[in-house]
């Protein structure tokens, strides 16, 4: 096991280098202005200033120089500061955002981890609940129902159902609130009286001993959640059927019963640990996908996430910003996909021994 | 069925004689229409070309009436150009098709091809001047007519489509005698009458509209009138009543946070919203006037004789927010910073014109020692003569003084709109020692150069403030882009102050508290307004249907008081809506901006190519570079262009056509100024004037 887990802990350098070399590819394809807000704020305005940043910063030199230096940073000769730098975790400087794209990432990113945490459980386990299901009885109506429901919601467009879900229980019933939590709440954090520890507003609440706000929080993110679940069920349900279904003909399955095994007991205990296993790689992918920013969810709930920010990003041109938050994500999935492949192997034995 | 598909044959043969037989004769007739129908639409009038004629592009000196000497006329070549424009922007796109329409009815050889163009791709055709065609919108500074004619006629858009400097020096003429004329109203209407004349002959441009506005909200709330030169919203005159919803707080749904809140540096209405309500400048607008002021921290001022040296008295008993008293050394010294630490793209320039006559100060620097250019980065000013630094410093100091009776006295060079400069969130007036503690600029001359073109995130009040205002700063938080305003209990305009125009507001805000969201998704933010969680909100015009169902409540504005008066009944589409969501909507307000459509007179080349001008020459498959510089070919454009169906299809039908280059109210502005109406006739008869000398 430790000897798997070295293994796969050696192979990151080289794929994050991977990942910085694609990104840094990708940000050649912008002008010498673009990329000068990897060390400066504020976009040269003339074209004097430009030619002065493009020299200072050497954005006109050979590739490889340029890629070291957009790594670990670049010493302004006037002031002698250090700007810039992937590795010192700057990523330069947001234009849509007003900030400097790590700063954002780091304001946004609680926020997205939150909706993550809370909204991984609802998508896996009713999504598998439901899979299992429509296996255990396959082809009856209920089996029929639980599979309309759940395409009805990967093929809808989830800012359509995001809107709807807005007008019925928002702007109807005014039960779930659009953003991450109401105003008076964000009027206790400007005054001070409610304390912000972890920026995980659900366990700041429970820090503070503040069930108002708690409940509060979850009230804005019943939508977001409700829409994420609704359009990833789907695919849950499928693999988690097919492959119940292939368990459940499986030879041991008749011996089981016909050791006298009950029914249920031989569905649950025999065939569905069986299931886990290609549940586990979707819900490592669903964890990754969520931790990454959900982009249109996000934005019809005007949740403050990472996913609303890259959209922002993106609709103004911010590709710094953009690029920014791909190299966030891109090392943020290594290291997500190290966790799922170590699960992995706990659950299964197998991987560890090939 | 076999028979049928032989019926379905011969009727489409039919169809397609009769139709190719029936072309010439359509044609005949529309050349029969009489000259007097002008408004006709159908086909030219123009009858001296035989289409079979105009297909052979050959010998243009063979060309019948039009004496052509020794080069070609439009008319006989044709020209095919592309006007591009960038995906999406519908504005854009409306143009070309008018255009496109109307050019190919006068003549079947005039092409014009109107392609989108990802943005990236329009970005840099458009910064390599490549693009024949463009518009412009501008938003204006200070409401002044010069501040309108200098970027169109001698400024930015001049030289960014390359109008020749026989023309640009003409314009500029004018302008100065429009400056000199500062103070009087009638020379100064009389210089830019004339001026309007000039640009009508010239067909500089074709004048676009000045959009109508909506401003909804919803029934609770009140004191809202317009003012065309603030930053989205004075919250000062605002309240709500009590039936609202959180009746202190006011939620307003926008979709953008500011640049900075360095009032020196900030230069867009986003940070100028949040600037105008925490700071304020010695003089402020007077209710809805865009050019009409009332002392604000000054209680009153003076103009010398000469029109160059204003004197200011400043109010005694402000108070910063932070504690500090307003006094005149505050005053001086913010101005003196503003001027010295701002840059090029700043709003700086507004109050180093009149001082100095220049837009920034590197020009002075530049003056004396010219290692350093005008607009330089600071690397560049810090490199100057440390002699030079000084004096320049040194002349920006001497042109403020404060006299020893309190009075702030401004000594400009040159006469340019200054009172309005004074206005602008540029020159708000800062607690100097406090921002001196918060690592400002200390007033030493030795050291000015080390804070010059402070940037927008780098200066110390990036997202501190410490104003005199209503309001002061709650929050701006950068994660949920929004920015909290909390009121001023302690705010210096009180009863025995009064208010500051009839029926203006006295003492503290009646709001506590006015919350500004950013709300990226329309749909989302028109289901906060639904539900009562915005009490104001941003609508784009696209969306109007949308929330006009919701509306119970209609004014309309009077362009002669600047007020709105109640409708007597809402129009179709408005109020259908049941449910208890009540708005109202503020309608017909012109805005203090204008779109024009803008030729580029001298078409650039990116590496000899240029796609968009064709073949580059007048031989019926392009244009050449120097196309618009032909006074008729830009007459001709102007006439072939439908400013109604512009109006109509970009804004709905919620536009005025604007005559010259300002707006309406000003020294010159006059609604009976002559326009080019929409008249393919004349189109045609300019483009037969159109004669182009041949190349070589």
């Amino acid at each position: 096991m430790t000897t798997y887990i070295i293994r796969r802990l050696l192979i990151i350098p080289l794929l994050l280098i991977g990942v910085t070399l694609l990104i840094f590819g990708m940000l050649q394809f912008l002008s010498p202005v673009a990329r000068s807000a990897l060390y400066v704020r504020d976009l040269p305005k003339s074209e004097d200033a430009l030619d002065a940043v493009i020299r200072t910063y050497g954005l006109d030199d050979p590739l490889p120089v340029q890629y070291w230096r957009w790594l670990v940073g670049f010493k302004n000769p006037v002031s002698g500061e250090v700007q810039g730098g992937v590795l010192r975790g700057e990523l330069g400087y947001s234009h849509s955002a007003k900030q400097p794209v790590a700063k954002m990432i780091a304001e946004r990113f609680p926020a997205t981890v939150e909706l993550t945490l809370w909204g991984f459980f609802p998508i896996v386990l009713i999504g598998t609940f439901f899979g299992i299901q429509a296996a255990i009885h396959y082809n009856s109506f209920y089996d029929q129902l639980i599979r309309i429901f759940c395409i009805t919601g990967a093929s809808m467009p989830v800012f359509v159902f995001g809107l709807v879900a807005l007008m019925v229980f928002y702007t109807k019933l005014s039960w779930f609130p659009p953003g991450r939590m109401s105003p008076w709440v964000t009027q206790e954090i400007q005054a001070g009286t409610f304390a912000i520890h972890t920026s995980l507003m659900t366990v700041d609440a429970l820090i503070n001993g503040r069930f108002d706000v708690f409940i509060d929080v979850l009230k804005h993110m019943v939508l977001p959640i409700l829409a994420l679940s609704y359009i990833s069920w789907a695919t849950f349900v499928r693999v988690t059927r097919s492959s119940m279904l292939e368990e459940l003909s499986q030879d041991y399955m008749i011996t089981a019963r016909s050791k006298g095994v009950a029914h249920k007991a031989a569905q649950w205990k025999h065939a569905f640990p069986n299931v886990l296993l290609p549940v586990i790689t979707l819900a490592g992918g669903t964890f990754i996908t969520l931790l990454s920013g959900v982009v249109i969810t996000e934005t019809v709930f005007n949740y403050p996430g990472i996913g609303s920010a890259a959209a922002t990003a993106a609709t103004s041109l911010d590709v710094i910003a953009v690029l920014g938050i791909s190299l966030f994500n891109g090392a943020l999935l290594i290291v997500a996909n190290l966790i799922v492949d170590v699960l992995y192997a706990v659950v299964d034995p197998r991987i560890r021994f090939n | 069925m076999k028979k049928s598909i032989y019926t379905l044959l011969i009727i489409i043969l039919v169809l397609a004689f009769a139709l190719t037989a029936c072309k010439p004769a359509a044609e005949e007739s529309a050349t029969d229409v009489p000259a007097a129908e002008e408004t006709n639409t159908e086909a030219p009038a123009e009858e001296t070309e035989d289409p079979a004629d105009e297909e052979e592009v050959a010998e243009p000196t063979e060309a019948e009436e039009e004496v052509v000497e020794n080069g070609v006329s439009v008319w006989d070549t044709g020209f095919r150009v592309t006007f591009g424009y960038n995906e999406g922007n519908d504005m854009r796109r409306v143009v070309a098709e008018i255009l496109r329409d109307s050019v190919a009815q006068v003549n079947p050889n005039f092409v014009i091809e109107v392609q989108a163009l990802p943005w990236p791709n329009y970005l840099e055709a458009s910064r390599a001047h490549q693009l024949p065609f463009g518009t412009t919108g501008w938003l204006e500074d200070y409401h002044d007519p010069h501040n309108w004619y200098q970027p169109y006629l001698t400024g930015y858009y001049a030289a960014s489509y390359g109008i020749p400097e026989e023309l640009t020096s003409k314009y500029a003429e004018y302008l100065e005698d429009g400056l000199a004329a500062i103070g009087d109203f009638d020379a100064r209407s009389a210089v830019y009458a004339a001026l309007n004349q000039e640009l009508y002959s010239d067909a500089t441009f074709i004048p676009g509209y000045m959009a109508e506005g909506r401003h909804y909200e919803q029934e609770w709330v009140e004191g809202y009138y317009y003012n065309p030169l603030y930053s989205n919203f004075y919250y000062y005159p605002l309240s709500k009543t009590d039936a609202a919803p959180d009746p202190n707080t006011m939620y307003v749904g926008g979709i953008g946070q500011p640049d900075t809140l360095d009032p020196a540096i900030d230069y867009e209405t986003g940070g100028g919203e949040v600037l105008q309500n925490v700071y304020e400048t010695l003089v402020w607008f007077e209710h809805t006037s865009g050019n009409e002021f009332f002392p604000q921290l000054a209680t009153d001022w003076s103009v010398a004789e000469d029109g160059l040296t204003y004197t200011f008295t400043i109010r005694e008993g402000v108070t910063f927010h932070e504690g500090g008293e307003l006094t005149p050394e505050d005053v001086e010294w913010s101005i003196e910073r503003g001027m010295l630490n701002g840059y090029a793209w700043s709003p700086q320039w507004m109050i180093t014109s009149p001082m100095f006559g220049v837009d920034d100060v590197s020009e002075l620097v530049n003056a004396l020692d010219e290692n350093v250019p005008a607009f330089a980065t600071r690397e560049e000013m810090q490199a100057g003569d440390p002699d030079v630094l000084m004096q320049v410093c040194q002349t920006v100091k001497d042109s403020i003084e404060v006299t020893e009776d309190g009075q702030v006295v401004f000594h400009t060079a040159k006469k340019a709109p200054f009172i309005p400069a004074m206005a602008h969130t540029g020159a708000s007036i800062m607690d100097m020692e406090w921002a001196i503690e918060q690592g400002a600029w200390d007033g030493d001359c030795a050291t000015w150069q080390n804070y010059y073109s402070t940037t927008e995130e780098e200066s110390p009040f990036y997202e501190i403030t410490n104003g005199t205002g209503p309001f002061k700063l709650g929050t701006w938080d950068h994660a949920t882009s929004e920015v909290t305003l909390l009121r001023n209990d302690n705010y210096w305009r009180t009863e025995e102050i009064g208010p500051a125009w009839e029926g203006g507001p006295v003492g503290n805000a009646k709001l506590e508290r006015v919350v500004l969201k950013t709300v990226e998704e329309w749909g989302t933010r028109l289901q906060m307004m639904l539900s009562g969680d915005l009490d104001m909100n941003y609508v784009d015009r696209q969306y109007i249907s949308q929330v006009d169902p919701y509306v119970h409540e209609l004014l309309l504005f009077d362009i002669e008081t600047g007020d709105f008066t109640p409708a007597d009944e809402l129009l179709p589409g408005m109020g259908t809506d049941t449910s208890d969501v009540n708005l109202t909507l503020f309608k017909g307000a012109v805005g203090a901006n204008r779109v024009e459509i803008y030729f580029n007179y001298d078409i650039q080349s990116v590496d000899g190519s240029n796609p968009f001008i064709g073949s580059g020459t007048l031989d019926g498959s392009g244009i050449p570079a120097d196309f618009f510089s032909n006074v008729h070919v830009r007459r001709a454009f102007s006439y072939c262009f439908d400013p109604d169906l512009f109006i109509e299809e970009v804004l709905q039908g919620e536009g005025v056509r604007p005559t010259g280059a300002t707006l309406p109210g000003m020294e010159g502005y006059n609604w009976d100024d002559p326009l080019y109406t929409y008249d393919l006739d004349k189109c045609a008869e300019e483009f037969q004037k159109a004669i182009f000398e041949l190349a070589d």
